[in-house]
Order: structure tokens, then C-alpha cells, then sequence
């Protein structure tokens, strides 16, 4: 098979069968989430948090501030991060050609330069997330191996990504790259990375604390039907 | 302790699954800002490795194991509920659940004065 074979094979039907299993996998999920959660009515809430108290926490923990061990900066980095993360597929110009070439629709588009400068901030700030891992011995007690696979999982199509870019073996690189992309996208719904959906879920639908505008009023556990 | 671990189910299995083991939590832990040179203290090791170990290993559990896990969940947590999780995970409710289940085995956690 020539790499023009291959590549018309990976940008076609697999493409077509990753987004397939994406999509399939976020409404699985969801639709477990709604089963497996019931609505009440009543408030278990004593203490009530707001969005100023929330920020409150978050400034509050500036203290040692050159150190890897310190909310303020972390939550910096893990905004970010995933904000680009998932900002700069969607919105690259080259995708947005293959979509529109495809189906006839596409996004607005960043320029090519700034999805660099925020592609190598993911790279950037990955390796951060990655020595913090490694290096912090409170994330480290609850790493498995399996992190390191996910984390190998997410970083590889941004590298490939920005590698074909510059030009590195530009064919090899951007059918790795879109086979990377393909398994990470398939990974999603069923790996640990499902927490992209269920950050969402759990604060907006879970009665809690930290629920986005108090919002949440369901809870855990299935709807017992009274015989 | 089947039935527990049944009834449970959802909550442990959305809890379980979907910590990305980022270790946020920590901080927010009045226990572990007391021992930072003890990671153990950590919520998220906390419930994985009681609750976690738990569903697992689906109930089977060795006197070891039993003896280690009451002392992650009496001794190392106080239920006071204030820990954050950025994803939304209920920690304390598992922690409530694994005591329940360690309740149910005939081993209770009693403070020292």
C-alpha cells in the first residue's frame, strides 16, 4: 500500500469510523448518567458556596509560589491547557479545509501562527503536567500506568501535529498524526478521559458545593418505582 | 456487603472512573496540609485505595487489607466534607460508603482520646 493509499484510507473511513465511535460513546455515556441519576427536591446543601468564595480559595493558595505543589499555579496551567487543548483542533485551519472539503461546513478558523504559538503552549504545558506528575509525590501515590498511556495518548497528535507543520517527514508524520488523533478520539468516551464530558455533567446536573450556579438537583442512585 | 456495593454502584463506578488522578485535591485536605511528607493523606488515595480496592477486588478482602483500609478511612479521614474535587466527585460519600461496607464486616474505627 503507498503512503497516497494509506493516507486516503485513514482521512476516509477510519476518520468516519472514530467519529462514529466518539459521538456513539458521549451519548452511551450521557444516557447512563441520566439512568443511573435520579432528580429530588430537597436541598442537602448546609454550606453554600460562591463563585467569589470559589476565586477566594483559589487566590488564597498564591503561597510558595515557585513551587510545582500550589493551586494557584496549577489551575492556571490545567486552564489553559485543556482550553487550547480543545480550542486548536477545532478551530485549525487544515482541519477546517478537510471539513469543508467533506461536508461542505467549517468553523471559523484561527490563523496558522497563532494554532502554532498554542500548540507548542499544549506541548509546553503537558511536560509540566507530566513532571508533575513524575516529581510531586501526592500525584504520584495516585498515579497508575495507565496515566502515562493516556497522557502518550493526547500528547502524540498535538506533536505529530506540530511536527508535520514544520515539515519533519511530512507524509509519515500526518498519517501518524491522524491515526494518533483517531485512537485518542476513540479513547475518549471509554477511558479516564471521559472526564471531559463528566466535568460537565457532574457540576451542572450533581447536587453540590461546587455545582456552577447551584444549579444541580439530581443525585446518584436509580429511581426506585413504588409497587 | 454485596448488596452495599450494589446499591452504591452508580456512585462508585462514575467516581472510580472518572478521577483523572490530577491530585487537586489535595490541598484542600486539613489532614494532608498537616503531613505534606505523607501522601497517603490525599483524598483521591483515599477512596481509591479503600473503595477502589474494595470494588476491585469485589469484596474478597484479606485481614491485611481490611486492617490497612480501616486505617486509610477512620484514621486518615474525619468525614468533614470539605474536600474539592475540580471534576465534581463526591469524595466523602464514598468514603461514607467504604465505612458502611467495613461496618457491615464487623470492623468500626474507634478514636483515640
Amino acid at each position: 500500500m503507498s503512503f497516497n493509499e494509506l493516507y486516503f484510507f485513514v482521512r476516509g473511513p477510519l476518520a468516519l469510523v472514530a467519529f462514529f465511535i466518539f459521538f456513539v460513546g458521549l451519548i452511551y455515556q450521557i444516557f447512563f448518567f441520566f439512568r443511573n441519576t435520579k432528580k429530588i427536591d430537597q436541598k442537602n446543601i448546609l454550606i453554600p458556596l460562591y463563585l467569589q468564595e470559589e476565586l477566594k480559595r483559589v487566590v488564597h493558595r498564591r503561597r510558595g509560589i515557585f513551587s510545582l505543589d500550589n493551586d494557584f499555579w496549577t489551575t492556571i496551567i490545567t486552564t489553559f491547557f485543556h482550553l487550547f487543548l480543545i480550542i486548536v483542533p477545532l478551530f485549525l485551519l487544515a482541519h477546517n479545509i478537510l471539513i469543508e472539503e467533506s461536508w461542505n461546513f467549517s468553523f471559523p478558523s484561527l490563523s496558522e501562527r497563532l494554532s502554532d504559538i498554542f500548540t507548542a503552549v499544549v506541548l509546553f504545558l503537558g511536560l509540566v503536567l507530566l513532571f508533575r506528575r513524575i516529581f510531586l509525590s501526592k500525584v504520584r501515590a495516585i498515579t497508575t500506568f495507565g496515566d502515562f498511556v493516556l497522557f502518550v495518548l493526547v500528547y502524540l497528535p498535538f506533536l505529530t501535529g506540530f511536527l508535520a507543520y514544520h515539515g519533519l517527514y511530512y507524509k509519515p508524520m500526518i498519517i501518524a498524526h491522524i491515526i494518533c488523533g483517531e485512537i485518542m478520539l476513540v479513547c475518549i468516551p471509554f477511558t479516564r478521559l471521559r472526564h471531559m464530558l463528566f466535568l460537565l455533567l457532574n457540576r451542572i446536573f450533581i447536587q453540590s458545593e461546587y455545582s456552577f450556579l447551584k444549579a444541580g438537583k439530581r443525585v446518584y442512585g436509580r429511581v426506585v418505582k413504588k409497587v | 456487603m454485596e448488596e452495599l456495593l450494589k446499591k452504591y454502584k452508580s456512585v462508585i463506578k462514575f467516581g472510580l472512573k472518572v478521577c483523572a488522578h490530577c491530585g487537586m485535591c489535595a490541598n484542600s485536605c486539613f489532614l494532608y496540609v498537616n503531613h505534606k511528607d505523607d501522601p497517603t493523606y490525599t483524598p483521591a488515595y483515599k477512596f481509591l485505595n479503600s473503595l477502589g480496592y474494595i470494588y476491585k477486588k469485589k469484596g474478597n478482602l484479606s485481614k491485611e487489607d481490611l486492617e490497612r483500609i480501616k486505617e486509610l478511612i477512620w484514621k486518615k479521614c474525619v468525614l468533614c466534607t470539605r474536600c474539592y474535587c475540580p471534576i465534581g466527585i463526591d469524595i466523602p460519600k464514598l468514603i461514607s460508603v467504604a465505612r458502611d461496607i467495613l461496618r457491615q464486616k464487623g470492623i468500626d474505627g474507634i478514636y483515640e482520646n
